[in-house]
């Protein structure tokens, strides 16, 4: 059995190690002036390197290389591939090369796959083109363009159709709902449990209302619609826009005279405006909610004493710092999922490759937006 | 205005294409007449598509201009008035727009460019769609997606006459259809040629569509980088310079194979 196994595997004298690697493959450039030649002998299994064609020999019209295999006994298939990249550059400079002293079996494959040098050297003129946009003007042009079109909104004269606003509105508010409040309500129950840990050591429980109302309020309700939206809505933007991109539906429209902006970016970003702050609006009762619970069932504070902090501490601008940054998060994320779609390339990879670029971007740009309005908000006090 | 046959609807003088930093083609100059079917010609990476991509106003010439002259005042293609009332395009995928249903589809170049109401939108609809071979009453009211890959073709043609162009682009018509379906699509442009008297640019690969539909064709050489001949295709084929001649007969000699 163990013989009959090992048999086949092992055919005499192909093995790698052993006295195999007395006949080495073997190659010889020869010749001067115009005319060469390529000696190749011996067994190329396992070799397939091909000494450089020696600087003599000059890259132009007129040289001739014709080849002696005679002495050659065997050749793996790797064989032809490295006598194509050391011919190849040969070829495509203008050397004749007669094939008829390769082994027949090479010589249709080496035929096949060399170039020809009449046809190879009439190259498509290259062109200077323009340097391609860098993505921030790209990403400015956008904003200019969008901004154009919400101008002829204003004045009555634009193609959006109300109908394709409300459907936006739709998807993106009710639809994002119930994800906004799990999230948001597990992040106020996070903070009010961490605040009233370290509060409860100085006695100071009656103040976690403050802590949650100002933390949930002004910033964790806001940022927690906007990574949810941008998950949820943003890629869909880029997903949508950048398949009609590939299915040449926005050229369609182009050719018609319809704004792509107009038509396919305003609805979504109004839609957006609408459903941002009406979501953190939510995100901020759970996140509330939640905290009460926590501070009134856990750490007994009064119910009616965390009501009356709670109403005391939101009497300030918290409440429309939060709603303010819900809104820039929002319109961020629809200016991200927008902008990749619409700048998609023509595939389904390109779509792809949009979506995950529009998150990305979304989420980043929601952070610089964040710490800007805290800078902004502490200047000024609010 | 399609009466007259010689009238020449669209210019495009010195066109130089470009593709990713490649000139494609250069030195383009022809003229699209009233009442023709011009069908732009050439192996893969000529530059068909972008050509047509340019005489539609979607990509902007580096070199040359693409002019819109019917109607006595010649209006530039990439300029502040392109003709888009003039020109109705079909893209080779169809591009109907998936958010809306095959009747908005319809419905919307009418109104962006018409004063008709409703109910006339509607019928303006249903006609061009029995008339580009959907005569089915559910087509007006079914989503693009649920629609085969023919109809969505023959829909995109009725989207692009909603206007009455005097001139349809049509990008590769016939490509991915069986044959069948391709067959009946040749007839229902030779149909929209005669009957309604509309200039047709036609880019295609089929050779049996050419010789069926094309009066002229334009043969885009892909090696030359520009346009090697134009005239009738049976004309070229038979005197046409060599690269055209076997561009024609080769594929002719396929067809002949598969008949017998």
């Amino acid at each position: 059995m163990a013989q009959t196994l090992a048999a086949p595997s092992m055919p005499p004298g192909d093995a790698g190690n052993s006295g195999r690697r007395e006949a080495v493959g073997n190659a010889r450039w020869e010749g001067e002036g115009q005319q060469w030649r390529l000696v190749l002998s011996g067994d190329w299994a396992g070799e397939a390197e091909l000494p450089k064609p020696p600087p003599e020999l000059r890259v132009e019209e007129g040289t001739q290389l014709s080849f002696d295999s005679s002495a050659l006994s065997h050749w793996p298939p790797a064989f032809a591939a490295a006598l194509w990249q050391a011919l190849a550059p040969l070829a495509r400079g203008g050397v004749a090369l007669d094939l008829a002293g390769l082994p027949r079996a090479l010589q249709p494959l080496l035929a096949l796959s060399l170039p020809q040098p009449e046809k190879a050297a009439k190259k498509p003129a290259a062109v200077d083109e323009a340097e391609p946009e860098p993505e921030w003007r790209k990403t400015l042009t956008f904003v200019g363009e969008m901004l154009a079109a919400m101008g002829r909104l204003l004045r009555g004269r634009s193609a959006m159709r109300l109908s394709d606003w409300l459907w936006q509105i739709e998807q993106t508010g009710p639809r994002s709902l119930p994800i906004v409040l799990l999230v948001s309500t597990l992040v106020g129950l996070i903070v009010a449990y961490m605040g009233a840990e370290q509060l409860q050591r100085f006695g100071a429980q009656s103040f976690i209302a403050n802590l949650v109302t100002i933390g949930v309020v002004r910033e964790i309700a806001a940022l927690v619609v906007g990574i949810v939206l941008a998950g949820r809505v943003g890629a869909a933007f880029a997903a949508q826009i950048g398949s009609m991109r590939a299915g040449e539906e926005i050229d369609a429209l182009t050719t018609l005279g319809v704004d792509p902006v107009e038509h396919l970016v305003l609805p979504r970003m109004l839609a957006l405006l609408v459903t941002g702050p009406l979501l953190t609006l939510c995100a901020g009762v759970a996140g509330l909610a939640v905290g009460g619970a926590v501070a009134v069932f856990l750490y007994d504070v009064p119910a009616m004493a965390y009501l009356t902090t709670t109403r005391e501490a939101l009497a300030g601008w918290d409440l429309f710092v939060g709603l303010l940054k819900g809104s820039v998060y929002a319109v961020l994320v629809a200016l991200a999922g927008c902008r990749q779609g619409l700048n998609a390339g023509r595939s389904a990879q390109a779509v792809g490759e949009a979506t995950t670029a529009a998150v990305v971007q979304a989420i980043v740009w929601m952070v610089v937006a964040a710490s800007l309005l805290t800078v902004i908000f502490q200047r000024l006090g609010v | 205005m399609a009466d007259d046959k010689n009238e020449v609807l669209m210019r495009v003088e010195d066109l130089s294409l470009h593709a990713g930093g490649r000139e494609l083609q250069q030195g383009l100059n022809f003229e699209v007449r009233a009442g023709e079917v011009l069908a732009i010609v050439g192996a893969s990476g000529c530059g068909k598509s972008t050509l047509l991509r340019h005489m539609i106003g979607l990509q902007t010439p580096q070199k040359g201009r693409v002019t819109w002259v019917a109607g006595g005042q010649e209006r530039d293609v990439h300029g502040d008035d392109p003709p888009r009332r003039e020109i109705g395009v079909a893209f080779q995928a169809g591009a109907l727009w998936s958010s809306m249903t095959v009747g908005e589809n319809l419905t919307l170049p009418l109104e962006l460019y018409t004063e008709l109401d409703e109910p006339q939108r509607e019928q303006q609809a249903r006609f061009k769609l029995a008339l580009a071979g959907l005569p089915d009453a559910s087509t007006f009211d079914a989503e693009p997606s649920a629609l085969s890959g023919g109809m969505r073709k023959r829909a995109a043609i009725a989207r692009a006459l909603m206007l009455d162009p005097p001139l349809l682009c049509l990008d590769e018509p016939s490509a991915g259809l069986d044959p069948l379906t391709s067959a009946r699509l040749d007839d229902l442009i030779k149909r929209l040629k005669c009957d309604l008297g509309t200039a047709i640019v036609l880019v295609t690969h089929e050779l049996d569509s050419l010789f069926a539909v094309a009066d002229r064709v334009l043969f885009l050489d892909v090696e030359a980088h520009t346009a090697t001949a134009l005239g009738p295709p049976a004309e070229l084929r038979d005197h046409g310079p060599a690269p055209v001649r076997e561009f024609l007969t080769r594929g002719a000699a396929d067809t002949e194979r598969e008949a017998a």
